[in-house]
């Protein structure tokens, strides 16, 4: 009985106040997506451009040809090769180079599809890890890692630290971080994004260095649970540039979104860098650690 | 230390100012009407409606509200709202329901300064913004700022409400009783001993609860026999002002005055699992174990007290001292329990159980220590010098436990026990001078700088603000005015919903948090025409600094011990003109209001440019219009609109990629929001010379149901989008007795 009177209340409240109304002149036609993701941690580097498909058509997307793309690096041009074509299905081109790109390359790229808006995008390799001492110890079934790292009071720093593992059979997988307040976890095959290729962020554990702090350094506690005595492992450092870490943790947030699902709260938007388009140019640097046992 | 300088020009234009202010400076005697002197005794008959005065100010942006024009206007659910009333003034947009508040020249709704006699209030709404916290029975006058701030106040970037409440009568009792479908008022003032002490007390408290407990109560009982079925559903507010005044001599007066007001809003349901039996067609309800429960409890409230000794040290100097404190306090707890069960395979009798609980505890307080002392002295005819000084200690202690167990007949098993809280104190001090100078007999200038400084932890900021207002008359009832403000807000309100629920918590600026900041030029034309007619244009620039939005993701909660790292900062700007018109005789006052504004922010961390802020209103128009028909009879009515709220949609998609693409941030605008406010007074005079009112409002006329959120769905006949928005605030008809003795 009160069930019912329940589903009444919020059938009045909801359903019977649901209105009409006109979206189709607010919304854009459709845009350039790009994706570009220089580092250091590869031998080249992909280039992803795609017509988008726009909710004011149906979603009935442009084709994906006649395209032009263009990078430079330090204000030279650098060869953008087209690849082969991943698949027939989802009309995005690649293109690659094996420019090897070095922290405070300034990157600008533009990307044009006929009949759609040309897009441009810009970002600066940043520096790389800064100096770093970390401990580690297992307790409780888990490797506990303290990271303690420089810090820049001055400016933001944009972090992360990833946990590998290799089993005796040579085989290498990342460990999941348990998440705690301020930090976030990137998970490459959650977000489902191809800016994320090769696993190249797997199961990050990120963090913004805020700054302002008088503390010259920045502490981090990492947990991971514990495999056998035989695996060993490996930490992977990574300095974002702010464009890769704002577009992985809206990403991120994206998929947690559930207030803003019913207009409770502000929605977890996409961040992009790319003018009058979307996607995402951003970099970072990697460094790693030797392999070790934990006993 | 942090540096913020006032900008070189601004800095230049204040000493030319000062300098050209005391060169020319003539003495004169004030104008007639043009200068309002405040007077403590002040009795509400002799306040009138100040709108045709405001062209006599030197502020611009500065509205006065009298008790009287309070109670007879908008009596919404009974009671006449003060800030329903502001939110019908031009530059002043009030959201959407649930999401109400006063968001003003492009403010983010935390940036308003609500004083109530000089005490901050930090929560100023019951019932998810549909009350205001200020009982209308015990009002003085408002005045409301939104642009052209006096150095004397301070502390938020947008608006400032100084809500004045009234002294008890020195030699009369008098008070009123009002009954209403909502709530309840009761107020009563007098004196104590005649001449030299009087009381004034009111007291506001809803009723639904009243009825909504034992009915449930029935419903539970009669009902949780059969399907062990049980609802509990609460709603209350209640709030009081209370003001004790003493004559000490013909010039010292000590006033004390105290504000306490709750929301408490809790809700749950239990019931046992079931089977039904499908030949049967019977449902059999398992014992007492096996069930299941959730129960959340709110309560946000404030609460201030303080002592004020007003002096008067000569027929031009007076000073005023006061001592207050000041609390807010926000709570929200979530209760769930599940009894679950299992049957033995060896034996199906034997049920093997276990149950899992999870509880929450979460809250936020604050509380400010105050010394405070403000000087007034006319020193000429040309001079009105104003300054003062005030010392706050500052607590705020969020809290957030939570904890997850598990039982069975055996053995309990803690899963997470988070017990986590922070104590945040800052010191914070301010000092300010302003001086009304009158150069010549056109120009009237209000120059005035407040410095302020806080401190947190081992960071301490400060802040120069200078203010300047000027007006120059260029005919006898037309004047220009101009001004130009700068704020600082040390504290921000850390909130992760749009919805005004206590979720939310005020936390100082910190060593990674800076303060807000805000800049405002403002300046427009104002006139009172013959005939009752006044008119007044203003237009306004605004830029606001270290704005923090949410970037956490999932949480109900803001974090507490990292909450820096959760939010991003932004800047904000809001640029717009405001028209006002009027016509206003004894028995009729009819006002517009139109308001054409551009809000926008830039978050650099969530877009690469600047967009549209959600309340970003283009267009806004209010119509109000009241008529006495006689004494016994009088009607009023209102008529809102503002262009829709802006919401975010994911406009595109890409093959082969399940998620959304979004492009710009609040890239779309809901529907309009409008609703039309008519209510009516019957009164009655007894033969004892009491007053007995009927009023009849109601809320939202014409029942469009306003939209709160919407979504887009695709025609799958057409394939187009279509927009679906959602709204659930009808017509709301009220009905109210007030007996005023």
């Amino acid at each position: 009985m009160k069930k019912t009177i329940l589903l009444f209340i919020a059938a009045l409240a909801f359903c019977a106040c649901e209105r009409d109304f006109d979206v189709k002149d607010q919304m854009s036609d459709g845009v350039v997506r790009i994706s570009f993701a220089p580092s250091n941690d590869h031998d080249s580097t992909f280039f992803y451009v795609q017509a988008t498909s726009p909710v004011k058509n149906g979603y009935k997307a442009a084709k994906t040809a006649g395209e032009s793309v263009s990078a430079t690096v330090n204000g030279q041009a650098i060869t953008l090769e087209k690849a082969p074509q991943r698949s027939s299905k989802d009309g995005c081109q690649a293109y690659w180079t094996d420019y090897k790109f070095r922290s405070g390359d300034e990157i600008m790229v533009e990307a044009s599809i006929p009949g759609i808006e040309p897009v441009y995008s810009s970002t600066t390799v940043p520096a790389s890890f800064p100096e770093v001492r970390w401990d580690c110890r297992a307790e409780d079934g888990q490797i506990c890692f303290d990271i303690e790292h420089g810090d820049t009071p001055s400016a933001s720093g944009y972090y992360g630290v990833a946990v590998m593992a290799q089993s005796s059979d040579g085989s290498t997988s990342y460990c999941t971080p348990e998440a705690s307040e301020g930090l976030h976890i990137f998970q490459p095959e959650r977000i489902n994004e191809n800016w994320l290729q090769a696993e190249c962020c797997s199961k990050v554990l990120a963090w913004k260095d805020l700054p302002g702090k008088s503390s010259k350094t920045c502490r981090q506690l990492i947990k991971v649970l514990k495999a056998d005595d035989a695996i060993r492992y490996r930490l992977i450092f990574y300095s974002f540039d702010e464009n890769s870490f704002n577009h992985l943790r809206a990403q991120e947030n994206i998929l947690n979104d559930k207030f803003a699902i019913p207009g409770l709260a502000p929605v977890s938007f996409a961040f992009t860098n790319v003018r009058n388009g979307a996607g995402i140019c951003g970099s970072y640097i990697t460094s790693e650690t030797d392999w070790f046992f934990i006993k | 230390m942090a540096n913020r300088l006032p900008s070189t020009a601004a800095l230049l234009l204040l000493a030319i100012l000062i300098s050209f202010s005391n060169a020319y400076a003539q003495p004169a005697a004030y104008a007639e009407g043009d200068y309002d002197i405040v007077l403590d005794s002040l009795d509400a008959s002799r306040i009138s409606t100040d709108r045709h005065k405001t062209a006599a100010r030197s502020q611009t942006g500065l509205t006065r509200l009298d008790s009287r024009k309070i109670n007879n206007g908008f009596a919404l659910f009974n009671s006449p709202d003060v800030i329903k009333t502001i939110q019908r003034l031009p530059g002043v947009a009030s959201g959407t329901e649930l999401l109400s508040g006063l968001y003003v020249h492009g403010g983010t709704g935390s940036d308003n300064l609500y004083l109530l006699d000089g005490m901050p209030l930090y929560s100023a709404s019951h019932l998810i913004g549909l009350f205001s916290s200020f009982n209308p029975d015990v009002i003085e006058n408002v005045d409301f700022y939104k642009s052209g701030f006096p150095a004397r106040y301070g502390g938020r970037l947008s608006s400032v409400v100084d809500v004045s409440t009234r002294e008890g009568g020195m030699y009369e009792w008098h008070g009123n009783v009002s009954i209403g479908l909502i709530d309840g008022r009761f107020q009563i003032d007098g004196p104590i001993v005649k001449g030299r002490t009087s009381v004034n007390f009111g007291m506001r408290r809803a009723w639904q609860n009243l009825l909504t407990t034992p009915i449930l109560a029935l419903l539970n009982k009669k009902t949780f026999s059969k399907s062990g079925e049980s609802v509990r559903a609460h709603y209350g507010f209640w709030d009081m002002n209370f003001s004790l005044t003493q004559k000490l001599s013909d010039n010292d007066r000590l006033k004390l005055s105290a504000f306490s007001g709750m929301d408490d809003m809790d809700g749950g349901f239990e019931f046992l699992y079931s089977e039904y039996d499908k030949e049967t067609r019977k449902t059999t309800y398992y014992d007492g174990r096996m069930r299941q429960k959730l129960g959340l409890d709110l309560g946000w409230g404030s609460t201030t007290a303080g002592l004020t000794w007003d002096h008067v040290i000569s027929d031009h100097a007076s000073v005023k001292t006061r001592a207050f404190y000041a609390r807010s306090d926000n709570k929200i707890g979530l209760e769930i329990g599940k009894w679950s069960w299992k049957k033995k395979a060896e034996d199906p009798d034997d049920l093997s159980w276990a149950a899992v609980f999870q509880t929450e505890d979460n809250g936020s307080v604050v509380q400010d220590y105050c010394l405070r002392a403000d000087f007034d002295w006319i020193l000429s005819g040309s001079h009105h010098l104003r300054f003062g000084a005030s010392a706050q200690h500052h607590i705020y202690s969020p809290v957030r436990r939570a904890k997850e167990w598990m039982e069975n007949k055996d053995t309990e098993k803690l899963d997470y026990d988070i017990d986590s809280g922070h104590i945040y104190k800052g010191e914070e001090i301010d000092i300010y001078v302003e001086d009304e100078i009158r150069i010549g007999k056109r120009i009237t200038a209000a120059p005035g700088i407040r410095y302020s400084a806080f401190l947190v932890g081992s960071k301490a900021y400060h802040s120069p603000e200078p203010r300047l207002a000027l007006r120059y008359d260029i005919l006898r009832n037309l004047a220009f005015k101009m001004s130009y403000t700068q704020m600082s807000q040390y504290v921000h309100m850390v909130k992760t919903l749009f919805i005004e629920l206590p979720t939310s918590s005020w936390l100082p600026c910190t060593e990674e948090m800076k303060p807000m900041h805000s800049r405002q030029i403002a300046g427009g034309l104002y006139s009172k025409l013959p005939g009752g007619f006044h008119f007044e244009m203003e237009g306004f620039w605004k830029t606001m600094d270290n704005l923090y939005e949410y970037s956490g993701g999932f949480a109900l909660y803001p974090p507490i011990e990292q909450w820096e790292s959760s939010f991003t900062a932004g800047k904000g700007r809001s640029y717009g003109t405001e028209l006002g018109l009027g016509w206003m005789t004894d028995r009729t006052d009819i006002s517009l209001a139109y308001t054409l504004s551009w809000s926008q922010r830039y978050f650099p961390e969530l877009y690469y440019d600047w967009y549209f802020d959600k309340n970003d209103y283009r267009n806004m128009l209010n119509i109000n219009v009241s008529h006495k028909f006689g004494d016994a009879f009088d009607i009023y009515c209102g008529w809102t609109y503002h262009t829709g709220s802006r919401i975010t949609f994911a406009e595109q998609a890409i093959e082969g990629y399940d998620g959304d693409i979004y492009t710009e941030p609040n890239n779309l605008r809901m529907p309009a929001y409008h609703r039309l406010d008519i209510g009516m007074n019957f009164r009655q005079r007894t033969r004892r010379g009491n007053e007995s009112i009927w009023n009849l409002s109601i809320y939202n006329a014409y029942c469009r149901i306003n939209p709160i959120y919407a979504e887009i769905r695709i025609n799958e006949e057409t394939g187009d989008p279509v927009g679906k928005s959602y709204g659930i605030i009808p017509v709301i008809p009220t009905i109210s007795y007030t007996f005023r003795f």
